[in-house]
């Protein structure tokens, strides 16, 4: 039994939870993170470091179905989602296939990791801010809610965001619908120059930059800008903020500045491995060198002798004061070896407690101890990016699946009037080919296989086909909905006794309209670039598959889980306030997607980190009072 | 075979890879089965690495050294011995034997018997797009809906890879900015 009060126990050591051990014991606290992941994860150092990360690595080499989530640890008392475990669901009868249980009537189709450093083990990298619009698309377009805070509010925090993560990429470049002025800082620039944009890009851009598409009676030019990313590359002479600081006076994280050139973060176990993306093109679901960034670089850089981490601790739930309402303790679960169903229990006590252990499970803990849930939104407005992709054949070699999973996107439909009628969407271009809905490049010898090619022409079909490959998503933003929701319930109990997630979730016609113009602008850019356009959707096959009027469309996940304990000025509609302190508790903190109050067009890890940033400050604040 | 098989046992699901569960399954049938292990292991000696190496580069379009450079020559030739029915090998080899002889270093013919000969038959074309499959993926296909890793190793060496002018995700790497590029 711990008896020990650290300042802050934080559940998690995914980003939010590594920035949070990051700068509150920098700032001289203690702190104690319960990870429910193996301890072998929790190496940060030499050897060992490297020897957990092989191990990840062999399991990617040696595994049929190389998902997201395939080189990490299935460990059977701490599971995941894992995408192999979407399936078509049946009306009325839950699924349950995998970790999560699946209400329906559409099936979440998202995973995530769990394991220390989180889901930055197996994400792409990509790294954009929200837009000012999104913090405010109920006010402008009667869809959603409006956040309680301003991009401007966040902006600071932004860079410093940027700062920890690593960010690669070309201020000059971002041109995005009603961006405004001074959406960066003057003279801002990214840590590190943008990530080189691929021959596809580039090939792509050469047909369809500025190209004028209809929809819905109104004409949008298109354009292709690089995409700031998360990835070691050629640091940026001019970027001079060497960190982040608690400034106990001025009551504030503050960036502190630097003469010395950025120094990219490399590997854990070596610094020297990592120091510019290498090419190896597998980013999801893991960067052989770490050149990509992952949240254990966040974790070896805090103050050590302040941080203590318990590995394969799963919290379960949180201990509350009847009279005050303040958390007494974080109850967890450490279990002997993964799949032993042992365990013994103990409770960690702190001055401030955080739950970063992810929106769904963040979701869980707070059911399972009925805690900061006088609004009822605990679990409610679960959002994700749903991706519409189209796919097609280019009249010319694009040489796909090199470098990084997207150097490239279009930014046009990010914002716009047309919010009022259908989601907003980002369309990265893709470097890897149809792997995602097809499974190329497998399915495409078992094509030929099909056909009896063999020898040199087989060789040749298999260049011709897979050298013109071309994938266009459209991540749609998925606008929050209070029946899209995480609950808990007796009948679904992990081998540990702790709730498994039940999912309800479905795709309004909202959504469903975004994929309908998706497809029309996904069409008349095929048709530009004279792209055999061989996309197809099954209602058989595909657990994303819905209708409208007349037509099919499957969605898969973006991986972007959000939403589910959402940030507000109003304590009857949300869950914590501008600070990520939850109204019931004064002491309890809530950090990761799971504030957002609605997703925006961008990746949320960037915008999650940002308010992690500004959820240490005010716990730093709250501490020190 | 001049042998009365029980009728609960079919040869045909016999094959070199599991010939000790099928002795644990029908141990009645332990002497016919291990007849018909002598019979297949009779048709696949040591120089039918050497055919396997031949046959490989007909079927993949890729070149000896090429294919000796994946370092897997051995690991794949034993899993064809390993999973592929005993039976079916004999008459794949013997067939490969024919193909090689009969096209006599003639390629437009080797490849024209080839399709004729090996593609075109039923359990040449099976064994032949399974060799395939290894080559191009480092995957065994057990059958319709099962399919192995034959390696990590095997992964990293697939060719399908160069074959489309790329590198297997993962491992390879060209190198930072390489990707911008065209590679040829």
């Amino acid at each position: 039994m711990e008896e020990k009060v650290y300042d802050v126990v934080i559940a998690g050591s995914g980003i939010s939870g590594a920035i949070l051990a990051k700068t509150l014991t920098n700032a001289g606290k203690s702190v104690l993170v319960l990870e429910a992941g193996l301890a072998e994860g929790i190496e940060l150092d030499g050897p060992a470091a490297q020897k957990t990360y092989r191990g990840y690595l062999d399991r990617y080499y040696s595994v049929l179905a190389r998902v997201p989530n395939s080189p990490y640890p299935a460990i059977k008392d701490a599971l995941t989602a894992n995408v192999l475990d979407i399936k078509p669901l049946k009306p009325g009868v839950p699924s349950t296939v995998g970790y999560l249980v699946q209400e329906g009537p559409s099936p979440f189709s998202s995973d995530c990791v769990r394991g220390a450093g989180g889901t930055t083990l197996h994400w792409l990298g990509t790294a954009l801010r929200m837009l000012p619009n999104d913090f405010r698309i109920y006010s402008n377009y009667g869809q959603g809610v409006d956040w309680p805070i301003e991009y401007r509010h966040l902006e600071p925090y932004y860079e410093m965001a940027e700062n920890e993560i690593g960010v690669a990429g070309e201020v000059a470049e971002q041109k995005i619908p009603n961006m405004g002025e001074g959406f960066f800082r003057k003279g801002y620039v990214f840590p590190m120059q943008k990530i080189p944009q691929s021959y596809l890009d580039i090939k792509v851009k050469e047909r369809m930059e500025n190209l004028e598409v209809q929809l819905n009676e109104k004409e949008y030019t298109l354009t292709c800008i690089s995409t700031p990313q998360g990835r070691n590359s050629t640091p940026n002479t001019s970027y001079d903020i060497a960190g982040v600081k608690w400034d106990k006076a001025a009551k504030k994280l503050v960036v502190t500045k630097s003469n010395e050139t950025y120094e990219p973060v490399g590997a854990i176990w070596n610094p020297h491995t990592g120091q510019r993306c290498e090419g190896n093109a597998s980013c999801v679901p893991i960067c052989p060198v770490q050149a990509k960034y992952n949240a254990l670089k966040t974790l070896k850089a805090a103050t050590r002798d302040k941080l203590c981490i318990i590995p394969q601790a799963v919290v379960s739930n949180l201990l509350i004061n009847k009279e005050t309402k303040a958390i007494e303790g974080m109850v967890y679960k450490v279990y002997k070896n993964g799949d032993s169903s042992e365990y013994t229990t103990s409770i960690a006590k702190g001055r401030v407690y955080v739950l970063a252990a992810n929106a769904i499970e963040n979701s869980k803990i707070l059911l399972a101890s009925n805690a900061a849930n006088s609004s009822d939104q605990v679990g409610r407005n679960l959002m994700d990016h749903l991706v519409l992709l189209t796919w097609g054949s280019f009249p010319e070699k694009l040489f796909p699946y090199r470098g990084p999973g997207s150097t490239t996107n279009i930014p046009t439909f990010r914002d716009g009037e047309f919010r009022k009628d259908h989601a907003a969407w980002i369309s990265p271009l893709d470097n890897w080919g149809w792997s995602w809905p097809t499974f190329s490049p497998g399915s495409d010898v078992s094509n030929a296989m099909n056909q009896n090619k063999f020898g040199k022409q087989l060789r040749q079909q298999i260049n011709d086909v897979i050298s013109r490959q071309i994938l266009l998503h459209f991540e749609c933003e998925q606008i929050p909905d209070p029946e899209n929701r995480v609950m808990i319930c007796e009948k679904y109990k992990d081998q540990l006794g702790n709730y498994l997630p039940v999912i309800r979730y479905s795709v309004s016609d909202y959504m469903r309209r975004s994929f309908e113009a998706a497809k029309k602008v996904s069409d008349q850019i095929f048709k530009a670039c004279s792209v055999c356009d061989t996309t197809s959707y099954s209602k058989e096959f595909d657990p994303g598959f819905v209708e409208y009027n007349g037509k099919g469309y499957s969605y898969r996940g973006a991986g972007h889980i959000v939403g589910t304990h959402r940030m507000g000025s109003d304590k009857n509609c949300s869950v914590v306030d501008t600070d990520m302190r939850t109204w019931d508790h004064g002491n309890l903190f809530l950090a990761g997607c799971g504030n957002m109050p609605t997703l925006g067009t961008s990746n949320p890890t960037l915008t999650m980190a940002a308010l992690t940033f500004k959820a240490a400050e005010a716990i730093l604040n709250q501490l020190e009072k | 075979m001049g042998v009365t098989m029980a009728p609960a046992f079919d040869v045909r699901n016999y094959s070199l890879g599991n010939r000790k569960e099928l002795i644990k399954k029908y141990p009645e049938q332990a002497a016919l089965i291990t007849d018909l292990s002598k019979e297949a292991a009779a048709g696949i000696s040591e120089d039918k690495t050497n055919a396997f190496l031949n046959i490989s580069v007909f079927l993949t379009g890729f070149n000896a050294i090429e294919l000796l450079g994946t370092g897997l020559l051995d690991t794949y030739y034993n899993k064809l011995v390993e999973r592929a029915m005993g039976t079916d090998l004999s008459l794949f080899f013997s067939r490969v034997d024919e193909v090689l002889k009969q096209g006599a270093g003639n390629e437009d013919q080797t490849v024209s018997l080839i399709s004729q000969r090996i593609m075109a038959d039923p359990v040449c074309g099976n064994l032949a797009k399974k060799i395939i499959t290894m080559w191009y993926l480092g995957n065994w296909i057990i059958d319709a809906d099962n399919t192995e890793v034959v390696s990590g190793e095997a992964y990293i060496q697939a060719l399908v890879w160069p074959a489309a002018q790329t590198h297997v995700p993962g491992a390879k790497q060209p190198g930072f900015a390489s990707w911008g590029y065209s590679p040829e």
